[in-house]
């Protein structure tokens, strides 16, 4: 095949109109005309009554953010069926944005420091949401830098955390202040971590205290490289670096680890389900990172009307206080707080983070590295081969 | 030092049958011993993934059977399963008779380049495949990851069929078609039983690869679901003992099929 | 002597030379597949090479096409991947070796010592695919785990005082794991492979008084030597290929080739590296068949 061709396909030239988008358009016009539909925005509680409203809602996220069982009345009485895809990892979604995911999905949920990059290359669209759902959200949150982009809004927060350690409370009475003091002889075949590059190496960089103003992402190759020595030294402790949280929450389950790195408050749920009792805490002296979950629309969905309605649905006081509470996480509606169940983990969290309006600290920061190398800062190629280094040694 | 001539004693003989029979013994608890856990822990109440068996129960079945995303995600792996021992059954045992006729070198050459899909990582053919389908405006679906199941299960079945063939006695065909045989039924007849077993085996191989491929599947499928792609999806938020259950299912009915195809192979029609 | 060449299939009239394939109906047998071939592997094989020899711009995650070799350069030199590879390598080789032996023991009892029970013997082997991948590994967890079936059965025999840690998360987590769902995939081209030596070839060479080892390289290998060539291949490739198993039970030794082509695909997304760390990989691996087919022939002679 020759070069411009494939240059074309390398580039990912959007103005080539393929069958696909073709039929989109013409199958989109026929039901604009034959139904003479309105959006109606009925934002105030879930009871949304949307014309143009069924058929197919894709999902595309992580299991358990399509919350089907709460979506349950919504998708009954509009006649739409839920298609939902589960991703192990984000990085997943991006190729699969990029192969024709973006014409083939509705609903997506992206993490906060992976969503600048999808608004930036254009696979999802504008939210257009005005009225009370949006402004129902957390002050903070409706100001948040990654759901925005180029003045547009473009996401939707649905939930938030932080990422504690989690323990077993019958083997530990607690976590030692700073994430290195884990290399101590007495963790051994005790630990276990998720295997990613970018938090693991965060939070050992924020306990060495490299970077400046708070930002631990930004390292010149010599501090990453004390970085992946720590780790090494990290690693002997060890037990197994795990793909998800999932299979985490499996080995504390079994005794085959007792303490698990950059976590999730819900491993202690998932745990309790199995009848084993977790802890979750943070290293006082480190602390840790946050992050946050928010829709996004795909550019070019399918079924764009269906995808805003399923949103405005689940974002009800109501509705994001259970999908809060069934993931351990916390709400992003203000009202939503209150309706948690009294004895939710939900309700733990730190809301005056997310209250203020901008917000500051952590939870504006990133943890992901910059794109490309600037100057000396390195970047996220020489984090994946330093972590890379640490998984070899 | 004197030459043996002539079958060994019979004690001896007797001897090597009993170790050969607990070499086979052992090997096959080696390959079940998993699969009895999986099944046992199918029924257990404790939905922990480990001993102690605290009780029995169907409530991880009924589970399965109600969720509605299992279902699907269970009769499409089925759907791809059966596409692919078929088509890659024919096309693997078309191609291991046809490439017979040709040289030894060039038989050779085949040999590598037919594994040469099965040595490149899965994710790569998975991402090349699903980039390739794209651009040419192909959709992604059920159908598309038919494609790739394919391709990974067709190198195993030509491989099989050519190892049969390799230095397969054709005497036997010679003397039918000497006696005027025709060469469908020679075929029919002769070569089709003697090589049966192996082609039941590459379907069968087809079948499993199909049921546990999870990779290919992810990027080609787009927004469908197929068993393990779920399951591995399902590592994200917790191993619950359904995939147990399901486990078991899909265990019981293939075997049920490879019973009944077993059976069918075995009629002379 | 019976006659081996192909050729004497006799479903088609001969025609030419011997031993010559291209013949119309045959190349119409050979079509679907050879089509199906090019289609979809081909040409998105091609695809990837292509890729490879461009360079990524992370900022605007697009690949550009830049023709240029570093790539290579950067798969190759350094000792980050080719340590990787190597380990990869001596996994699956060993898996092989393994999966080889105990395959042949199994296929040849089957065939020789209990003709009568072959086709069962057979079928439970096959059954035992069936039990799955995934779920599969976990049982291993169980079976493995400090908690688990051998270390429980040791400790309240007696055995042991501690569980013994290197059952699971270890090296040779990974290799029982792997054997225990490749061992099928090796027998069944052996068992189609030892179908075609005749019984009284092998036993008058038993009977001519040559040990196991004798009989074995002057009849069998010879005989099967394709057989065991993909008996090998299948285990080779399907264990070196495997980088799910090792980071389930291999612990921190886990890491293989397969793990690190698809950070380049996922987290670092970097898709030019990884087709070339793809590409080179598999020339490697080829390299290793050719070297061991050469090495049974030679055994054979």
């Amino acid at each position: 095949m020759d070069e411009s061709y494939v240059r074309q396909i390398a580039e990912r030239d959007l103005q080539r109109l393929t069958r696909r988008m073709f039929l989109a358009r013409a199958s989109g016009a026929v039901v604009a005309a034959s139904g003479g539909v309105t959006l109606l925005s009925g934002w105030s509680d879930g009871a949304t009554r949307l014309a143009k409203v069924g058929g197919q809602l894709v999902f595309v996220g992580v299991d358990g953010e399509d919350a089907r069982k709460i979506a349950q009345p919504f998708l009954k009485k509009n006649h739409v069926t839920l298609k939902v895809s589960y991703i192990a990892d984000n990085d997943t979604l991006l190729t699969k944005l990029r192969t024709g995911g973006d014409h083939q999905f509705d609903v997506m949920t992206i993490p906060k420091d992976s969503a600048p990059r999808e608004m930036a290359l254009g696979f999802v669209q504008p939210l257009a949401l005005p009225g009370p759902s949006f402004k129902g959200l957390f002050p903070g949150l409706q100001k948040a830098p990654w759901i925005t982009h180029g003045g547009k809004v473009y996401g939707f927060p649905l939930i938030w955390g932080s990422e504690p350690c989690v323990y077993n409370p019958k083997k530990f009475n607690g976590l030692p202040p700073k994430y290195t003091d884990f290399a101590d002889k007495k963790y051994a075949r005790s630990l276990t971590t998720i295997d990613e590059p970018y938090g693991n190496q965060w939070l050992v960089a924020k306990s060495l205290g490299f970077g400046h103003n708070g930002n631990h992402n930004e390292l010149t190759q010599a501090q990453l490289d004390k970085v992946r020595d720590a780790w090494i030294e990290l690693k002997k402790n060890v037990v197994s670096m795990t793909a998800a949280f999932g299979d985490q929450t499996d080995l504390l389950v079994r005794g085959e680890a007792s303490i698990a790195l950059n976590s999730w408050q819900a491993v202690v749920q998932f745990a309790k389900a199995k009848g084993v009792t977790l802890k979750y805490a943070t290293p006082k002296v480190d602390g840790t990172y946050f992050w946050s979950d928010s829709y996004f629309i795909a550019s070019h969905a399918p079924n764009p009307d269906t995808a805003r309605a399923y949103i405005s649905y689940m974002t009800s006081p109501a509705n994001n206080a259970r999908v809060a509470d069934s993931l351990q996480s916390g709400c992003t509606v203000a009202k939503a707080v209150n309706l948690l169940p009294s004895s939710s983990i939900s309700r733990g969290y730190p809301y005056s983070v997310v209250k203020a309006a901008p917000m500051h600290g952590d939870i504006v920061r990133t943890i992901l590295p910059p794109e490309t190398s600037q100057g000396s800062i390195v970047g996220k190629d020489a984090w994946v081969k330093s972590w890379e280094q640490v998984k070899a040694s | 030092m004197t030459l043996r001539i002539g079958p060994a004693p019979r004690a001896r003989r007797r001897f090597r049958r009993w170790l050969a029979a607990a070499f086979v013994v052992l090997v096959l608890l080696f390959l079940f011993l998993p699969i009895v856990l999986i099944v046992l822990f199918s029924f257990n109440s404790s939905p922990t993934l480990s001993f102690p068996i605290s009780g029995l129960t169907l409530g991880w079945y009924r589970e399965v059977f109600n969720d509605p995303l299992f279902v699907t995600a269970f009769e499409n792996s089925l759907e791809l399963a059966a596409v692919t021992a078929v088509v890659a059954g024919l096309l693997g045992t078309t191609a291991a008779f046809a490439v017979g006729r040709f040289g030894r070198r060039f038989q050779g050459g085949i040999t590598y380049a037919v594994l040469v899909p099965s040595i490149l990582p899965v994710l790569v053919i998975a991402i090349s495949l699903a980039v390739f389908l794209s651009a040419i405006g192909i959709s992604l679906s059920l159908k598309t990851a038919a494609i790739g199941h394919v391709l990974i299960a067709f190198p195993f079945v030509f491989l099989i069929l050519r190892a049969r063939l390799e230095s397969f006695d054709y005497t036997v065909l010679e003397a039918a078609r000497d006696s005027g045989a025709s060469p469908f039924r020679a075929f029919r007849d002769v070569t089709l039983p003697l090589v049966r077993p192996s082609i039941i085996g590459a379907a069968l191989i087809s079948i499993s690869l199909s049921l546990d491929e999870f990779v290919i599947t992810s990027f080609t499928i787009g927004p469908d679901q197929t068993l393990p792609v779920l399951i591995w999806a399902k590592l994200r938020v917790g191993l619950d003992p359904g995939v147990n259950a399901l486990a078991t299912l899909v265990l019981t009915g293939t075997l049920a099929a490879g019973m009944i195809s077993y059976r069918l192979s075995r009629i002379r029609l | 002597m019976a006659s081996t060449d192909t050729a004497d299939v006799v479903d088609w009239p001969r025609r030419g030379r011997r031993g010559s394939g291209w013949h119309f109906r045959n190349l119409v047998l050979l079509g679907p597949a050879a089509a199906f071939y090019v289609a979809f592997f081909l040409i998105p094989l091609g695809l990837l090479v292509v890729y490879s020899f461009y360079t990524v711009d992370q900022v605007k995650l697009q690949i550009t096409p830049a023709f240029s070799g570093s790539n290579y350069r950067a798969a190759l030199s350094g000792s980050l991947y080719l340590n990787v590879v190597l380990r990869t390598v001596l996994l699956g080789l060993a898996v092989g070796i393994v999966v080889v032996a105990l395959a042949f023991c199994f296929a040849y009892i089957a065939t020789f010592v209990f003709p009568n029970q072959r086709e069962l013997l057979l079928f439970l082997l096959l059954a035992s695919i069936f039990g799955g991948y995934l779920v599969r590994i976990y049982a291993w967890r169980t079976i493995l785990g400090d908690q688990g079936l051998i270390n429980s059965l040791l400790i309240s025999v007696g055995v042991v005082n501690h569980p013994l840690r290197f059952l699971l998360f270890s090296r040779f987590a990974v290799l029982v794991t792997l054997v225990n769902f490749l061992l099928p995939f090796g027998v069944l081209p052996l068992y189609g492979a030892l179908q075609n030596v005749p019984r009284d070839v092998l036993e008058s060479a038993r009977d001519l008084g040559g040990g196991p080892v004798s009989v074995f390289r002057t009849t069998l290998l010879p005989l099967t030597s394709t057989g065991i060539r993909v008996a090998f291949a299948f285990a080779f490739v399907l264990a070196a290929g495997d980088y799910v198993t090792p980071q389930l039970v291999g612990g921190t030794n886990g890491i293989m080739i397969g793990n690190v082509v698809a950070d380049q695909f996922g987290v670092a997304y970097n898709w030019p590296l990884g087709a070339a760390l793809a590409i080179t990989t598999m020339l490697l691996v080829l390299a290793i068949f050719l070297l061991i087919g050469k090495a049974i022939a030679l055994a054979s002679r």
